[in-house]
């Protein structure tokens, strides 16, 4: 078994709508990979799909080889915006949430990320500032030691020189059987560390390349992928 | 994997802590209330002033207990809704189990540290001679019918808080009903998550649940379902209650795994 994440004919309906259809997709172990596509494409809902958190979805997914959602889950590790913890929770007490209910939570991990992140363990989750937020998220998903990791737009709020720092790091500490998914706006930002590209349109996976080959073109991953919407989806 | 227990030792704490809290401030305002009771009738006996800080505790216990049902399903509710707690690596069904049994248990503890609260503030009341005679006479009361207390009065009381614990499950699972099936029908029903859909979709199931619930307690009247014996009337509805229970546990447990989504 060398995929850590495969999908098999999945679709999902919502609000009497059709989000995903015939989604098929294999990713091998210790790849890196953007998941593009426009806003309301799908790629939270394909995240969602992937988590277990979307349920009544149709097809199989599996995470290392597990279909069973609780494996599933006990085998990747996604962003979160930590909604359902109170704002009064300092980073103290998120930290113990994560360290208490996951026993793959690295605690060493997450002091370094959160020394790396400039953020202390007395901070309320309601003082902290979007980009901090954030910052945080990315420090306790990183902070687990699983074989999928799912990146929900995790740059977005943060400051630029921030987000050059945390991505140039994410090969550092990155086991090299963990496979990552990242998705997000910053394409350009991102592509250097890509190892696959995988863009959602028109509700299904429109295309799913390795990076190599779209450098080996001589474009950049921005620019292929402003292509396919610039030409309606011709190469 | 997150085995069944750790989780259960995590949320209960986390949810004693509001218990906790809870139970303090009843315990302020108790003394601030008696104190002011006894201020306020300057007439009264040191022992009657000092008996409004049990009449305080006991006035104030049904508010406490109340705000903590409040407390406690809207907490529930937003665990089980909620995307952070829903990525744990854990069964639907252990999960909602879990979530409802650490509320439920922090609700026996509430009321068990409230009777504890009580029997601190009648301490001082033994110094009075007639609290003390008071006691002793009820004491011996109680030893003369002793037979009688065994034989009816205490299976009847337990099956009355059989009863009561019961009742305050099938209050938690309500709830749970309610939002799962609203959310539910929301999500098929429409093209996007009105919340004024979702409110008056509350208000139409709450509705039609106390329709049925009051036609189903005239059902068993007209069938002499409530017996004139006390302690079969207790257990047959200790035996609704048991059933209703289970209806809406395998309901909202099946709902959690197939639809409810965490946001």
């Amino acid at each position: 078994m060398s995929e850590n994440l495969e999908l098999e004919n999945v679709s999902y309906k919502k609000n009497r709508q059709e989000i995903l259809k015939n989604i098929n997709l294999k990713i091998g172990k210790g790849k890196i990979v953007a998941l593009l596509g426009e806003n309301g494409a799908g790629k939270t809902t394909l995240m969602r799909i992937i988590s277990g958190l979307a349920k009544n979805y149709h097809g199989i997914v599996k995470v290392n080889g597990e279909q069973d959602v609780v494996q599933r889950k006990a085998n990747l590790s996604m962003t979160d915006a930590l909604k359902g913890l109170l704002e009064s929770y300092t980073i103290e007490q998120v930290k113990n949430f994560f360290l208490s209910l996951y026993s793959d939570f690295d605690i060493e991990e997450f002091e370094k990320l959160k020394d790396f992140m400039k953020l202390n363990d007395e901070m309320k989750l309601s003082q902290l500032s979007r980009g901090m937020k954030q910052k945080l998220e990315i420090a306790l998903t990183l902070s687990r030691k699983t074989n999928l990791y799912l990146l929900d737009e995790p740059f977005s709020g943060i400051d630029v020189m921030a987000r050059k720092r945390i991505i140039n790091s994410i090969l550092l500490w990155k086991d090299p059987d963990a496979t990552i998914i990242i998705s997000d706006h910053f394409v350009n930002e991102i592509s250097s560390i890509l190892d696959e590209i995988v863009i959602i349109k028109d509700k299904t996976i429109y295309r799913h390349l390795s990076a190599d080959d779209v450098r080996a073109e001589g474009k950049s991953i921005d620019q292929y992928y402003e292509a396919l919407y610039e030409d309606g989806g011709t190469e | 994997m997150l085995s069944t227990g750790e989780f259960f030792k995590y949320t209960f704490k986390l949810k004693n802590k509001s218990v906790n809290f809870l139970l303090l401030l009843q315990f302020i305002v108790a003394i601030i209330g008696a104190c002011w009771l006894a201020i306020y009738n300057s007439k009264l006996t040191l022992l009657d002033k000092w008996s409004m800080g049990i009449v305080m505790v006991e006035i104030t216990s049904i508010f406490a207990i109340i705000i903590y049902l409040f407390i406690s399903t809207v907490s529930n509710e937003k665990i089980n809704s909620s995307k952070t707690w829903q990525l744990l690596p854990i069964s639907s069904k252990n999960f909602y189990l879990v979530n409802l049994f650490s509320s439920v248990l922090n609700a026996i503890y509430l009321v068990f540290m409230q009777v504890i609260m009580a029997l601190i503030v009648l301490i001082p009341l033994t110094a009075f001679k007639e609290f003390r005679k008071g006691v002793g006479l009820t004491y011996s009361l109680i030893l003369k019918r002793m037979d009688l207390i065994l034989k009816d009065v205490l299976p009847i009381s337990i099956l009355i808080v059989v009863f009561m614990l019961l009742f305050l499950i099938a209050l938690y699972l309500f709830v749970t009903t309610v939002n799962f099936v609203s959310t539910l029908l929301v999500e098929q029903l429409s093209k996007n998550n009105s919340k004024l859909a979702r409110f008056l979709l509350i208000v139409v199931i709450v509705v039609i649940t106390l329709i049925i619930g009051i036609n189903m307690i005239d059902l068993a009247a007209s069938i002499n379902f409530f017996s004139s014996n006390t302690w079969l009337q207790w257990v047959r509805l200790d035996g609704v209650m048991i059933f209703i229970d289970l209806i809406f546990l395998f309901l909202n447990i099946w709902l959690l795994k197939n639809y409810h989504e965490g946001r």
